[in-house]
């Protein structure tokens, strides 16, 4: 009878009802979206890298290499020489090192000069290996592999051309299109920056980068004469890691190690270290932070991924901020919503009172009111959420790389729908009380 | 004769403001009485009074020889329920309810279960077809919508009917009609009336009346 008659008085104020249903169902959404994206951030980031035991790169902050090795954001401040990276990858704790060597772009995805060990030894999610969609792994200098999205997103196909730029700005003005690279293979999609990423031979960077043949400058000043030497012109701000400085003298080191490298470079960005046993994993980063030739850092990915998890912990608890002040300004409108509906039901509460309600059924009867709009706003915001993220699914992984799974509905999940509800219940006693009051004061009497 | 209300030394006070000074009041069963009540008489107050949803500051109340100055607020109400069917002026029913729903109101708060065809008997009685049960009470018209409101008045068979100005909504010829109906079910129903208005034309209808101005000796609610 009760819910019947709440349903039946709330059918009746049918629009502003719906209104208010709405308004909590957008909060719902946004809390459900954020939470969601929260967790799905977090998943996706700890699958970025595993597999690896370590990652060696110059001295620098953890979360600064972390970032340019495997992320692809920012850039390196320094690089290791190779004769460093001979002396790690000789050490006999090491079962297999991956240089990669960053700084060049293509269309404002990173280039990255690594080996064919990289395909092999490079996992992301829970250990899977970077499969190859179309095509093969680079054999010659002058053949790249390109990320799932990267291909998607320029449309390439095996045995395209592609000019790679010098820098990693979006717009760069000097184009290394004297070598132009041929696509030799598309990696599968990973939800991993390795999809944003342009893979070429350590030996192609170095290639494009010592031939005198100078990179030329975009069309629009190619009528003037380029600079001298530009290689020496870069400035600090045009941060290239290759030691262009000395690329005249010819690289010393003996031991060629790349199959495929006609070229020897000078020095590598960071290198992905993989141990003959974790156990010693500690005791490894030691003694690589303790290199005496040259000033190097060692960082253990699971350890520094955390690291950085928690700085972005402010960014999430700004997202939550903002989604319970949305929460907070719907249910303040529905409190208004009820109020401002008490005035013309006087009069229903009066009929009540004379067949017999008690005073507090009129509290009965706020508080259901309130709580059926918001469990039902609560359930369209889930609702909608979930057929949002079906409905995007694929639109989101082509456009931006986003994996975004499923919403679940877990425990959280109802945690969220439930305090909403309680919420809701709470403010609801502003009205109900005051109605309460008025019920036992005026009593039969209608507007006096 | 038995007492159906009873009141004694009532002395009411709204805010300091003295309202209502009764002294002795009684009402006995079966009887049909018209209380005249200009506005500001503190008409509504000795309503709710009787429908123990005040009590008084001082004296008692008895309706059915129980003091409802004695009973706890929810024992008035489940009181009120059982024992006593209200009628106002207007706006009786609940508009989004149907007619049915209205009527079975009563019964939900009464505690009772209305017996198969009783609801239909005594709509029967009110003169309204049975096609109106379903309809939604907000589209009836005001005369049949006082009628519903009869409905659910008598609906738990109470004791008492206490009608307040419940022709004020209706024009004249509907408004006689209206009395002698409702005088007529209450008799039917064995029901003790107590009507209250301040048109005194309505009062040859009824076998008592009473001035509430007489009956309250208050010099300042006399006043006003």
């Amino acid at each position: 009878m009760l819910i019947s008659l709440a349903k039946a008085s709330l059918f009746s104020r049918r629009l502003t009802v719906l209104l208010t249903v709405i308004s909590i169902a957008v909060s719902t959404f946004i809390i459900l979206g954020v939470d969601h994206l929260k967790n799905e951030m977090k998943t996706s980031f700890s699958r970025t890298v595993s597999g690896v035991d370590l990652i060696v790169g110059a001295r620098t902050g953890p979360t600064n290499l972390l970032l340019y090795s495997v992320f692809r954001i920012g850039n390196p401040t320094n690089n290791i020489s190779w004769s460093s990276y001979q002396q790690l990858k000789t050490s006999p704790e090491v079962a297999w090192t991956v240089p990669i060597s960053l700084g060049d772009s293509h269309k404002g995805y990173r280039v990255m000069g690594t080996t064919a060990e990289y395909f092999e030894h490079f996992k992301y999610g829970q250990s899977q290996p970077l499969k190859l969609q179309r095509g093969g792994v680079f054999e010659t200098t002058m053949q790249a592999v390109v990320g799932a999205e990267v291909a998607a997103r320029l449309g390439y196909k095996v045995g395209d051309e592609i000019v790679i730029s010098h820098g990693t700005g979006d717009v760069s003005f000097t184009h290394h299109d004297a070598h132009p690279f041929t696509v030799s293979g598309i990696l599968a999609a990973t939800g991993t920056p390795v999809d944003q990423t342009v893979h070429v031979s350590l030996g192609a960077i170095e290639a494009i980068h010592q031939q005198p043949a100078r990179p030329s400058l975009t069309r629009g000043l190619s009528s003037k004469p380029a600079p001298e030497e530009h290689q020496h012109d870069h400035g600090p701000s045009h941060d290239h890691d290759h030691d262009h400085d000395q690329h005249d003298t010819a690289p010393s080191q003996t031991n060629h190690s790349g199959e495929h490298e006609e070229l020897e470079p000078e020095s590598v960005s960071a290198v992905l270290v993989g141990l003959t046993s974790r156990i010693g994993v500690l005791t490894f980063q030691r003694k690589v932070n303790q290199y005496e030739q040259e000033a190097l850092l060692g960082i253990i990915p699971g350890v520094a991924l955390s690291q950085l998890w928690q700085m972005m912990g402010m960014v999430e608890r700004a997202l939550a901020l903002i989604a319970l002040l949305v929460l907070i300004a719907s249910m303040l409108g529905m409190t208004t919503m009820l109020l401002a509906s008490m005035r013309e039901r006087e009069r229903e509460i009066a009929v009540l009172r004379a067949i017999g309600a008690h005073a507090s059924f009129v509290v009965l009867i706020i508080e259901l009111e309130a709580i059926l709009i918001a469990l039902s706003g609560a359930v369209l915001g889930y609702l909608v959420l979930a057929a949002v993220l079906v409905g995007l699914d694929g639109w989101l992984v082509s456009q931006y790389g986003l994996f975004i799974s499923a919403l679940p509905f877990s425990l959280s999940t109802l945690g969220y729908l439930g305090l909403i509800v309680l919420l809701a219940a709470v403010l609801a006693l502003i009205p109900a009380w005051l109605s309460y009051r008025r019920a036992l004061v005026r009593g039969l009497s209608v507007s006096a | 004769m038995t007492a159906v209300i009873q009141l004694d030394k009532v002395q009411f006070a709204w805010q300091q403001q003295p309202v209502l000074n009764i002294h002795h009041w009684q009402v006995n069963k079966g009887e049909k009485v018209f209380l005249y009540g200009p506005s500001g008489s503190g008409k509504s107050t000795l309503l709710n009074l009787l429908c123990g949803i005040l009590v008084p500051q001082r004296g008692h109340v008895r309706v059915l020889s129980e003091d409802l100055t004695c009973l706890k607020p929810g024992a008035r109400d489940r009181f009120r329920a059982r024992h006593i069917g209200v009628i106002f002026q207007q706006f009786n029913l609940l508009p989004y309810l149907s007619v049915r729903q209205n009527i079975l109101l009563a019964a939900y708060f009464g505690g009772s279960a209305p017996g198969a065809g009783h609801l239909e008997q005594i709509t029967a009685q009110l003169e309204l077809d049975s096609a109106v049960l379903a309809r939604p009470a907000g589209e009836l018209s005001v005369g049949q919508q006082q009628r519903v409101a009869v409905a659910r008045a008598l609906l738990n068979h109470p004791e008492i009917i206490i009608a307040d100005e419940p022709t004020s909504a209706l024009d004249t010829e509907l408004r006689d009609q209206f009395v002698d109906l409702l005088l007529q079910c209450c008799e039917k129903n064995q029901a003790t009336v107590v009507f209250v208005s301040h048109d005194k034309t309505l009062a040859g209808h009824f076998d008592q009346q009473q001035s509430l101005l007489q009956l309250s000796q208050h010099d300042e609610v006399a006043t006003c």
